[in-house]
């Protein structure tokens, strides 16, 4: 049902642009834009000079231009590549691909933007970050491990609620409103180790983009941020291997051209990288059986193949697996990791018709196992199957027609309880299975008008079913959740019976309209001031309450009882590009109205809760903030300076008869922090030598601190404040790195990276937490009852050297 | 080799210091709330039954002085339709004996403290009989020590939703930690084992015994509201900081303000069936 209704809206576009007519005596030259190892260049600008137009390739490399008859110079550029300026004669539509030569520059300058020059002032973009993956290895990280996910906290707008916390938050949003895609592929969870280190390998990666406002209308299923990332896909000149060795993991990839015939580029090439952590294999070691027969890993593969069929079709197929396994000895066993594959072919329907089809499928899966006493395996699963089309219909160099639609299908399988062993008296249980269908249509144009101003307007239609088979509770006066005066406390209401839902039946059909704007307005060749608004809709919602995600995280859909979550965001700013281009300065200002945002109740017990969604209380949240971005991409010294102020707020009222949180005042979400500073710097000081350094300051995250305490059961027992009242002392560091040009062989080049993460050895409160002392300080010893406060800081200075090669 | 394995530990212990604790003293501005733990208890083997309630003000959590009681309180329990005091045994203590009701039955404790009137209500959970102590050599995966620990047999009723709490007597004192393992095994409903037998079942996994010691276990059958406020009480006791912190929650029990719903009142009045079996540990 679902693919009949989406190749037939397909057919009707198809036909809809064929039958457009093209605009004046003007010819199209196209093509793609691609390194000299065939790796296609996102955002790289192809422009005519002589008639002041240009463009900029896609997420596929692809540009096309409309020039009138004749001869044209056209210059191609690149952040990091020379410019290559080449005459073409004009007299029909042309397919003209580039390849650009590498600059010869000893180390990467940290580049956060790989746009045209003037694109700062011109585009529309407004609240977008595009990152060079080879740059983020310039920022010193904690263990030397590069990670995309923390560098983009270094952003304004971006934080996250401490060191070790998987995810970030973005512009006062909650980690699961953000959607990471890699190639397309959903990530569910980009923790490794609980946080402290991201999924991404970034030897693999080629570029990132974040959106956190303005939000293009082909995105969606989320509120706050869009994170896009896209790998690298293989070298298409030379076989290249490229690896690191770090004091928590080695990485190695290998890349290279498939069936490559002389000396032209193959038509093929692949791409394999591979990431492992080994601490594991030093407990190995240990004699003593309670160390060695403990397990505590993660690792990454990336695998891509990539294959050029003709000028008008192209193949990618894209695969992710990793995972982290831990395991205590005798205890618990504890397993969670992602697998996405994504299959996308490319097709130029004409020069100015650009398409992309994507198959997408991505599994997050997670494990629990206790292997002693009552012994059982817990397995999750959360799985999504996503068929889409995106079309790029080029109207003229100033007007590009997007548009394309999706379907998408969500299995949310959240846990399957199995016995282990004779011994067990576990009961096999299946907890309830949800099933979600999502189909989204978008279209948008981009046009520039007179040369000032430029335009983005764009509308995302979204309708949102859930799937049988499926019995749902139906409540006494269809409220899921009651409140009880008797024990002031929320809890489950009264079911009155079920309704069932055979297998594929639809029910709880929704629809929704996102419009989606973006503007800027060109003052003066070195500033602009843009402005933006989108409507984001979330199906997907993460039941979770901790302040950072962790591997046994919950995520159910929209249904009866907890609704979609709309949020409406404003953004407007100023661009302005001062000595010459040198440094670029912005400075952004945003609201964001969040319609539906749920918490949950005191007390809300959510493991093994067969209904962690009648856990929910609905409200609403708002966010506001001001965005300082003072940057510098060229010359010996380059970097940013951000700064952020901005609240993140929820208001849950009095809901089902109750009190609601905080007696429906308004308070500060998990992640409320109002000033966030991050000075990142470069310097080169010789051709082999580069110093860099990273300066974050933060205000503490709200917290909720036991103020009185009283006893039961033989335990203490806190009696909390109310919500968030309190905060933890700020944050703050200081991180250096050296990285130093080894000896340059012909064949092999090799750099050392020598890091010191934190390097006045801040005590930064990762939590404070609450317990009473016990006889002789351990958990395993009855308390004295009296409380104690203890802070836990995640680092505090940490060495680090990386040695990395390629060849 | 051997300087590797050196460096490798070297290596290892680096690693597991980069996480470090200190004990800090934020300043709290804490509240002043009465403290009501309240038990019925129910024999169900020989129908015996006895009210104690503890009352107390809480006090602010750093406070190494013990809770204040409160000594001048006026507490009954209506049970079969009659109202009974109970008497005050020292240190905000009240008892009450010779009681005895019908499974199901509605029991109403009422509090009258400092001109406020405080009341809860709690029907008698059915129990289940504990058949008897075990011991058994265990080496826990924490922490505790390796040893011979006392461990719990019985036979849920089947076809009959049950909640169980244990609580486990050393010489005649409570055992308990806040470990983690309170939530799966202090407490239980039969969800998962409706009908099945527990053999050598370890309620409390910390507390290893010796020769001569005398164990006792108290088995109470509890109702799905106690089980879910005794969950909030294990889970909040042992909320681990590296999962996330405690959930935000302040445990409401069933006892409540008359004269003003909105004063927080702490605390619970539980009615259990309860069947207990006491153990002279010989280990030879």
């Amino acid at each position: 049902m679902n693919l009949r209704l989406y190749f037939s809206v397909a057919a009707v576009f198809i036909l809809f642009v064929k039958l457009t007519p093209s605009f004046g005596q003007q010819f199209s030259v196209s093509g793609h834009i691609a390194s000299q190892s065939g790796e296609t260049l996102i955002g790289a600008t192809v422009s005519v000079p002589t008639l002041s137009r240009g463009v900029i390739t896609n997420k596929y490399g692809f540009y096309t231009l409309s020039l009138p008859q004749g001869a044209h110079t056209i210059r191609v550029s690149y952040v990091g590549y020379a410019t290559l300026t080449q005459t073409i004669q004009l007299s029909e539509d042309k397919t003209v691909d580039f390849s650009l030569a590498e600059e010869e520059v000893a180390l990467n300058e940290v580049v956060v933007s790989a746009q045209r020059e003037d694109d700062f002032q011109r585009k529309a973009d407004i609240s977008v970050h595009k990152i060079d993956a080879q740059a983020i290895k310039q920022i010193p990280m904690v263990l030397g491990e590069s990670d995309i996910i923390k560098a983009i906290q270094l952003l304004p707008g971006v934080s996250s609620v401490n060191e070790g916390a998987g995810g970030f938050n973005v512009r006062g949003g909650s980690v699961d409103q953000n959607l990471v895609l890699l190639d397309e592929s959903t990530i569910f969870n980009a923790a490794h180790l609980f946080g402290f280190f991201s999924v991404f390998n970034t030897d693999a990666i080629k570029t990132a983009t974040l959106y956190k406002g303005g939000i293009p209308a082909e995105y969606g299923g989320r509120l706050s941020s869009v994170l896009d990332i896209y790998g690298l896909e293989g070298n298409k000149s030379k076989f290249q291997a490229k690896g690191g060795l770090g004091l928590l993991s080695s990485r190695l990839m290998l890349n290279g051209p498939l069936f490559k015939k002389g000396e032209e580029n193959a038509k093929a090439s692949y791409l394999i990288a591979a990431r492992r952590s080994y601490a594991d294999l030093f407990l190995r070691l240990s004699s003593d059986p309670a160390i060695n027969q403990n397990t505590i890993y993660f690792y990454d593969l990336n695998a891509k193949l990539n294959y050029t069929i003709n000028e008008r079709n192209r193949l990618y197929l894209s695969l992710y697996n990793g995972r982290d396994q831990l395991r205590i000895s005798n205890s618990t066993e504890t397993g969670w990791g992602n697998f996405t594959g994504t299959l996308r072919w490319n097709h130029l329907f004409s020069q100015k018709l650009f398409a992309n089809t994507s198959l997408i499928y991505s599994n997050y899966n997670y494990n629990l196992g206790f292997p002693i006493g009552n012994q059982f395996n817990w397995k999750a699963n959360l799985i999504n199957y996503t068929l889409k089309t995106d079309f790029a219909y080029y109207l003229s160099d100033q007007t590009e027609l997007k548009f394309g639609f999706a379907t998408n299908v969500t299995d949310y399988l959240p846990g399957d309880i199995t016995p282990v062993g004779t011994d067990s008296n576990v009961l096999p249980t299946t907890y309830p299975n949800k099933q979600a269908w999502e189909n989204n249509g978008y279209g948008a144009i981009k046009t520039t008008v007179q040369e000032k101003l430029a335009l983005e307007v764009g509308i995302r239609l979204t309708n949102f079913n859930r799937l049988g088979a499926d019995s749902v509770k139906v409540y006494l006066d269809k409220q899921p959740i009651i409140y009880d005066p008797q024990s002031q406390s929320y809890r489950e209401n009264a079911v009155t019976g079920y309704s069932a839902y055979k297998k594929g039946e639809s029910f709880n059909a929704k629809f929704f309209v996102a419009p989606r704007l973006s503007a800027s307005y060109w003052i003066n060749s070195a500033s602009s001031v843009k402005a933006s608004y989108n409507r984001m809709v979330q199906n997907i919602h993460l039941i979770s309450n901790t302040t950072t995600t962790t591997p046994l995280d919950l995520y159910i859909p929209s249904g009866p009882y907890v609704e979609a979550q709309t949020a409406d965001q404003v953004s407007a700013g100023y661009f302005r590009s001062l000595q010459n281009n040198q440094l670029k300065l912005s400075v952004e200002s945003f609201y964001k109205w969040i319609h539906r945002q749920y918490d949950f109740y005191d007390g809300a017990a959510l493991l093994f809760n067969r209904n962690p969604e009648n856990t929910l209380l609905p409200g609403r949240g708002r966010a506001y903030g001001l965005e300082f971005l003072l940057k510098k991409d060229r010359g010996n010294l380059t970097g940013w300076l951000s700064y952020t102020y901005s609240r993140s707020l929820r208001e849950i009222t009095e809901d089902y008869g109750g009190p609601g949180i905080n007696d429906g005042q308004e308070y500060a979400s998990n992640y409320d922090k109002p000033h966030n500073l991050a000075l990142v710097l470069s310097y080169q000081l010789s051709p082999r030598v580069q110093l860099a350094t990273n300066f974050i300051y933060q205000s503490g995250r709200p917290a909720t601190y036991p103020v009185s305490k009283y006893f039961y059961q033989g335990l203490l027992l806190p009696q909390y404040s109310n919500r968030n009242e309190y905060r933890l002392p700020d944050y703050h560091r200081v991180d250096l790195s050296l990285t130093w040009l080894g000896k340059q062989r012909k064949r092999l080049k090799q750099k050392w990276i020598f890091g010191l993460y934190n390097a006045y050895n801040r005590q930064n409160a990762a939590t404070i937490y609450f317990k009473e002392q016990t006889v002789d300080g351990t958990d395993d010893t009855p308390g004295i009852g009296i409380g104690k406060a203890t802070q836990l800081t995640f680092y505090g200075i940490i060495p680090s050297v990386t040695w990395e090669f390629e060849f | 080799m051997r300087l590797t394995k050196k460096t490798t530990y070297a290596a290892i212990l680096t690693f597991s210091l980069f996480a470090c604790e200190k004990e800090v003293f934020p300043t709290l501005e804490s509240q002043e709330n009465l403290v009501v733990t309240a038990t019925y208890q129910q024999d169900v083997t020989t129908g015996s039954a006895y009210c104690q309630v503890s009352l107390a003000t809480s006090n602010n959590f750093l406070a190494t002085e013990a809770l204040p009681a409160i000594t001048s309180a006026t507490v009954t329990l209506l049970i079969n339709g009659n109202e009974q005091s109970l008497t005050h045994i020292g240190e905000g203590i009240y008892y009450l004996e010779d009681i005895a009701t019908d499974v199901g039955a509605t029991l109403r404790l009422r509090i009258d403290y400092n001109n406020r009137q405080y009341e809860a209500t709690e029907r008698l959970a059915p129990g289940v009989l504990l058949d008897s102590i075990s011991v058994f050599f265990f080496e826990p995966p924490f922490g505790s020590e390796a040893g011979y620990y006392p461990a719990i047999n019985v036979t849920d009723t089947r076809d009959e939703t049950n909640f169980y709490l244990w609580n486990l007597y050393i010489n005649d004192s409570l055992k308990v930690v806040p470990s983690p393992g309170n939530v799966f095994r202090m407490i239980s409903e039969d969800e998962y084992w409706d009908g099945q037998s527990l053999v050598d079942y370890l309620p409390v996994d910390n507390f290893p015994v010796k020769t001569g010691d005398t164990v006792r276990y108290i088995q109470q059958g509890i109702t799905a509201d106690y089980y879910q406020y005794l969950k909030l009480v294990f889970n909040i006791t042992s909320s681990n900081p590296l999962l996330g912190d405690p959930p935000p929650a302040n445990l409401r029990g069933n006892v409540t303000c008359i004269n003003n719903p909105k004063v927080e009142v702490l605390g619970y009045f539980s009615a259990n069936s309860i069947s207990e079996k006491t153990k002279i540990i010989s280990l030879e």
